[in-house]
């Protein structure tokens, strides 16, 4: 059953054919697929664009091989443990890394598409890249990264800066 | 988005994405973060010990997870203990007359975080305690003892951090308006720290030794020294009559004079102006009775306060002596509490007691009728040890602060409690701080 092809319809309406196990490492698409059973008709998944589709199935590929994440319903998971950011693997790397001059704009649908996939693994790494990109930046610097109005009154910042006080360069 | 721009928007983020980005930084970009826009704002101020709990694990000693304190969220765990890392000696911020943020003595950066103090929320100060040659987490099990390190401060005053212990005694004097820290090193000697709130005297002996040695400074010399200057800048006077080996076992100031009390029971009051100091006569020497030899006491410029264990009965009082008049009330005070601390207000004294189920009693007692007029009682957290210590009245009289000890795994975390006293005269006390 793994080895049958699955058809995924992507915002544009363009189909790309993959084999169940690639796709299932979507827990949205394993689950809809439990869901319907056998059947052929084409899934449309009209939040992802066909070329973050192929960038997301290519990363799938390339994991097809890894043991499926824990849940991360567990919140204590999230709460107690301290994240790292820095154990990102190489592969991972330059496959999230993408077109230089694309970077941003593909990182940032490519985490929206593993968020609304449910592909934790792939959205670990998105959010790890962007974690990079934020540390040790200003607020300005981050609000231009992501073009971000700076809606504060210059006494509302000043405040929160007061209050981060005690953090060394916060 | 904007794709032409090649920025990311942040605003199609949905929370939980966003949360889960701010969730890998650290410690100083996710304060930065707040400061981004109202939306980033509101997503910390919801989420706070979502995002602060994962970091409080990160900055505690022993990587667990600290007990939080009713209305502390995870994120005042972090400030409490900070990167104690990043600190540096020009980071010594005072925000105004009473909050500072003090880090490190001199030369004991690679130290451990033995004992942090808080007023308002804020750190005030942060006490070491030295283990030279050995690095936090060695395999020798060696962790700092927590009874060896104290930490004095006095609102507005800066304060004194006073290191004990085998292998090395440190003591410091942090004082508001000059940065430069003094430091000396001695060996196996604890201090006990006097200041005024009318003059920019600071006094310290050395609790440890009968040569009546008192250390002065003076808040303007300070301003002159620099970062690394030691302590043997600061005037060193012996505060015992000629001829004479007394242990001065306490020591305050009122305005500038010292005043000691010392093991012949008696109460001397010095005049520091000429070169060497001499004993202000004749008004200003007072006789205590030689059958309380138990003197934790308190001055003030009229009336001392004494509290005493007979030697034979074990019987404990509490003695408020007029100073013109003798004593005026002799309170017996039951079996079951221990004076702690004294201080006198203006208008009242204060009295700290700790009793044996573990309660922490502060009681008023008027000056003009020495009767007790209010009392504040703290009782402890599980997880908090009784330490409760240095009562001490905030120079405006309206704040009354003391320390609380929270037991770590291996460490005592303490608490600066602040009380809002008033005048003295209310009924219901304010619990201000910690």
């Amino acid at each position: 059953m793994s080895d049958t092809l699955v058809t995924l319809t992507s915002q544009e309406g363009k189909p790309e054919q993959v084999p169940r196990r690639i796709a299932e490492r979507s827990t949205l698409l394993k689950n809809m697929l439990e869901d319907v059973g056998e059947s052929n008709q084409p899934i449309p998944l009209p939040n992802v664009s066909h070329k973050i589709l192929k960038r997301v199935l290519e990363y799938c590929i390339h994991h097809k091989d890894d043991p499926q994440p824990p849940s991360d319903d567990d919140k204590d998971s999230f709460d107690s443990s301290r994240k790292r950011s820095d154990d990102i693997d190489e592969w991972d790397q330059k496959f999230i890394k993408g077109k230089e001059e694309e970077h941003n704009e593909e990182l940032f649908q490519i985490i929206l598409a593993a968020n609304y996939l449910d592909i934790k693994p792939l959205l670990d790494l998105g959010c790890k890249t962007v974690a990079n990109m934020i540390k040790g930046k200003s607020p300005e610097q981050i609000r231009e990264m992501f073009n971000i109005e700076n809606d504060f009154t210059p006494e509302e910042e000043d405040q929160i800066r007061r209050e981060n006080e005690w953090a060394a360069d916060a | 988005m904007s794709a032409d721009t090649g920025t990311l928007s942040s605003f199609s983020l949905p929370t939980e994405t966003l949360l889960k980005v701010l969730s890998y930084t650290d410690l100083n970009t996710l304060c930065r973060t707040e400061r981004v826009c109202k939306r980033w704002k509101a997503i910390h101020s919801d989420n706070t010990n979502r995002l602060w709990r994962p970091q409080t694990c990160s900055v505690s000693e022993d990587y667990r997870v600290p007990y939080l304190l009713d209305g502390e969220t995870y994120k005042d765990v972090c400030r409490i203990y900070g990167l104690w890392e990043t600190f540096t000696l020009d980071k010594l911020r005072w925000n105004d007359a009473k909050v500072a943020t003090i880090t490190p003595l001199t030369g004991l950066q690679n130290e451990e975080p033995a004992q942090k103090l808080l007023i308002n929320k804020k750190i005030l100060g942060v006490a070491s305690t030295s283990y030279p040659g050995r690095k936090r987490g060695d395999d020798t099990g060696n962790r700092a003892d927590r009874d060896t390190t104290e930490f004095t401060v006095e609102l507005g005053h800066g304060g004194a951090i006073m290191y004990g212990g085998k292998k090395l005694s440190t003591f410091g004097i942090l004082l508001p308006s000059s940065l430069p820290q003094l430091s000396s090193q001695h060996h196996d000697t604890k201090w006990q720290l006097a200041t005024t709130h009318s003059s920019n005297l600071l006094a310290a002996r050395p609790r440890q030794t009968k040569a009546g040695t008192v250390q002065i400074w003076d808040e303007k010399k300070h301003l002159r020294v620099k970062k690394n200057d030691t302590i043997s800048s600061v005037r060193t006077v012996k505060l015992v009559p000629r001829n004479a080996i007394l242990y001065v076992y306490a020591l305050t100031l009122v305005s500038i004079e010292p005043w000691t009390t010392s093991t012949d029971a008696a109460v001397r009051v010095w005049d520091l102006s000429g070169t060497e100091p001499s004993l202000k006569r004749p008004h200003h020497s007072y006789t205590i009775e030689k059958e309380y030899p138990s003197v934790l006491y308190g001055i003030s410029d009229v009336s001392i306060a004494i509290s005493a264990t007979t030697l034979h009965t074990r019987y404990k009082r509490l003695l408020i002596k007029h100073l013109n008049s003798g004593i005026n009330r002799c309170d017996p005070i039951p079996f079951s509490e221990t004076i702690t601390s004294l201080q006198f207000g203006r208008t009242h004294l204060f009295v700290g007691s700790v009793a044996r189920a573990g309660n922490l009693t502060v009681t008023l007692f008027s000056l003009s009728s020495y009767t007790a007029t209010n009392t504040f009682s703290y009782t402890p957290a599980s997880h908090e040890t009784r330490l409760f210590d240095r009562l001490r009245l905030s120079e405006n009289g309206m704040q009354l602060s003391f320390i609380t000890g929270q037991a770590m795994t291996n460490r005592t975390l303490q608490r600066l409690h602040v009380l809002d006293v008033g005048n003295g005269e209310g009924h219901v006390w304010k619990r201000a701080g910690g």
